[in-house]
């Protein structure tokens, strides 16, 4: 097994050698330099000149798309058949291959990328096999919502580090600005719901809504906040939802079923006595987007929706 | 035919495994086709090809004929052992056992995988020795059927306890959703090191107690005045099953039916010589998963069909044949 393996990389090297001798001559002229980059699985060179490139997780799709490029090839969002809501009009035209757990690797193999980037989950054996066809950067944090640091090195490699920084600051920026429309909310509590064909879930209060919600000055109810470690959901019962009983819902219809599933219990009483329906404040969201994408495109959305409900409330309020 | 049968599906095998390398999903201007590979091996120039070749097919072609000759001695040994024609190890819950063992494990936070194969081979023994103690099977006096209810019991039982560890743990779910439906694309040749040795032991095993097997299938007293111990041989022989089912979940989880169809086939072909139809079974269900394989590359985008759902395709028809024919209690 081993020496085929070994024939496999042999075969095209020995035969490459040859050429690259010639060639290297010629690229001198072009004077740019291949980029290395850290990534969970030690430093990874990619070639100068990217322009095949496949997003294989919903979090390095935004990224991508948020510099300015289009890649070829991603994979289906949590939930979804395509990608998330929020991205079907830039990712218009960009192939699906394969699910957040499995990709079709012929399919990948034919597009040619040049670099593929992937979620920080990756398993060892897929690493194996993608980082064959090119080089494939895994980033180094899995942290939540821990975008900034694989931003930068994926600017790095698309040579848009200036876009990356640009899209930095514009978001400091949007949310003084969203904080500022807000007020002060440091006396209110804020719970994410990610309502599924089976139910709600609470939702951690440490992926990217949450820490979004964070900077804008909201705390959370104890049972969110202390989903610190993955699973970062909680199946809730109707009966036990009083475990989120924050002054705001946030309620993120997620895939299949998940909007039916909420209609359906909008009239029990379980749902009439939580305070936020009691006082109106429900904020119903796309659960795709809340509970499943981060990345610098997810975070301007979400600060969309938050502006949207809270500056709405305010004016109803008046 | 009958005389020459083992090496005319040797030779189906080999074809299996040829259409197995040159099929790919899709056929757009980069697909790997029987045109590239041969001009890549005349010398062409081409970095993808090898990738696609070596890395990709040949992988999930050894590993698929690995699978499926093991499913398919272990299930013409399951059947010969219970002498039962409907015994076969994925409704028997030896498969879904094996699979609960490895999601439980990897829920407790075993998840080197050096484990998985040990783990899986306890799981597939403990599935069979629960239904077996359900159905409680004497002889070949039972009505076959009773065992495949019990086994579809302990597959409901288990399938269910999967899907509460899934649904409550996304990290096993992420890990694992292939333990529970079965597939064979982009595995590496790293599992088929750590699963040949148990297969090898499961050969072994079967290839010691096939002549009292033989004996046993005549008559118990006749196996018993040849020298056999009956009780003995028939434990050996459920190990050597475990050990099979075992090493083929932990390499592509649950394929149900090969071990059915295989032995079904290879019957049909040699007649109930176990000497014979035990090696015919097991080539049978090689070229059985291999062709399940590369059906599943064809149609379904993003992702490929499962493997389980093919063979599943394949077999359930069979298993109808075999309920409804009047040979059914001959073993």
């Amino acid at each position: 097994m081993r020496n085929l393996n070994i024939l496999s990389k042999a075969l095209p090297v020995l035969r490459v050698l040859g050429v690259a001798g010639m060639a290297s001559g010629a690229m001198l002229g072009m004077a740019h330099a291949d980029v290395t980059v850290e990534t969970a699985n030690g430093p990874v060179t990619v070639p100068d000149n990217v322009e095949r490139v496949i997003a294989l997780s919903e979090e390095s799709l935004d990224a991508v798309l948020a510099l300015g490029v289009k890649p070829l090839a991603t994979v289906q969002a949590r939930g979804q058949t395509g990608v998330s809501p929020y991205l079907q009009e830039l990712a218009d035209g960009v192939e699906m291959a394969g699910t957040s757990r499995e990709y079709n690797l012929e399919r990948i193999v034919a597009l040619r990328p040049d670099v593929i980037f992937t979620s920080a989950r990756l398993r060892d054996n897929q690493y194996n096999m993608l980082s064959k066809i090119a080089p494939t950067i895994v980033p180094e944090s899995a942290g939540f919502g821990n975008w900034t640091d694989s931003l930068q090195a994926r600017a790095e490699i698309l040579d848009r580090e200036d876009k990356a920084d640009e899209l930095l600051a514009e978001l400091d920026d949007r949310i003084a600005d969203v904080k500022a429309k807000i007020g002060d909310r440091s006396n209110e509590t804020v719970a994410i719901v990610r309502w599924t064909q089976a139910g709600p879930q609470a939702f951690t209060w440490h992926a990217q809504g949450g820490q979004i919600l964070q900077q804008l000055g909201f705390g959370t109810v104890p049972f969110s906040g202390d989903l610190t470690k993955r699973p970062h959901s909680d199946p809730l019962s109707l009966e036990n939802m009083s475990a989120i009983d924050a002054d705001w819902l946030i309620v993120g219809e997620f895939g299949e079923g998940g909007s039916e599933s909420f209609d359906a219990v909008r009239d029990s009483a379980v749902y009439q006595n939580l305070r936020a329906v009691e006082n109106d404040q429900i904020v119903v969201v796309d659960g795709s987007l809340w509970t499943s994408a981060s990345g610098p495109l997810s975070s301007f959305e979400m600060l969309d929706d938050i502006e949207e409900a809270f500056v709405g409330h305010m004016a109803k309020a008046d | 035919m009958k005389r020459h049968a083992f090496a005319i599906a040797c030779l189906a095998l080999a074809f299996a495994c040829f259409l197995s390398l040159i099929t790919g999903a899709g056929l757009g201007e980069n697909h790997v086709g029987l045109f590239r590979i041969v001009s890549y091996f005349m010398g062409g120039d081409d970095t993808w090809t090898p990738i696609v070749l070596f890395d990709l097919r040949l992988p999930r072609t050894i590993l698929g004929a690995l699978v499926g000759a093991a499913l398919g001695l272990a299930g013409i040994v399951l059947q010969t052992t219970l002498r039962n024609p409907l015994a076969e190890p994925g409704l028997l819950g030896v498969g879904s056992g094996s699979a609960f063992a490895v999601v439980m494990a990897i829920f407790l936070g075993i998840t080197a995988p050096i484990y998985q194969v040990p783990i899986a081979v306890a799981g597939a023994a403990a599935g069979c020795l629960v239904a077996l103690a359900i159905a409680r099977p004497r002889g070949g006096m039972d009505d076959p059927v009773r065992l495949i209810l019990a086994g579809a019991a302990i597959n409901g039982l288990l399938g269910a306890a999967i899907s509460i560890v899934l649904l409550t743990d996304q990290k096993t779910a992420d890990e694992l959703r292939f333990w529970t439906i079965g597939s064979l694309s982009g595995r590496d040749l790293d599992i088929a090191l750590r699963v040949i040795p148990v297969m090898l032991l499961g050969i072994i095993l079967t290839v010691f107690v096939t002549r009292a097997l033989s004996a046993m299938s005549v008559g118990e007293h006749i196996a018993r005045g040849l020298g056999h111990n009956p009780q003995r041989i028939r434990k050996i022989a459920m190990f050597a099953v475990a050990l099979l089912v075992g090493a083929a979940t932990a390499t592509c989880g649950p394929v149900t039916f090969v071990g059915l169809v295989a032995p079904f086939v290879a019957r049909g072909l040699v007649g109930p010589t176990l000497e014979k139809s035990f090696p015919l079974s097991a080539v049978v269900g090689a070229i059985l998963v291999i062709v399940a394989d590369i059906v599943t590359r064809i149609p379904v985008r993003p992702s490929e069909l499962s493997l389980g759902i093919v063979t599943a395709v394949i077999g359930a028809p069979v298993l109808i044949a075999v309920v409804r024919g009047r040979r059914m209690p001959g073993l």
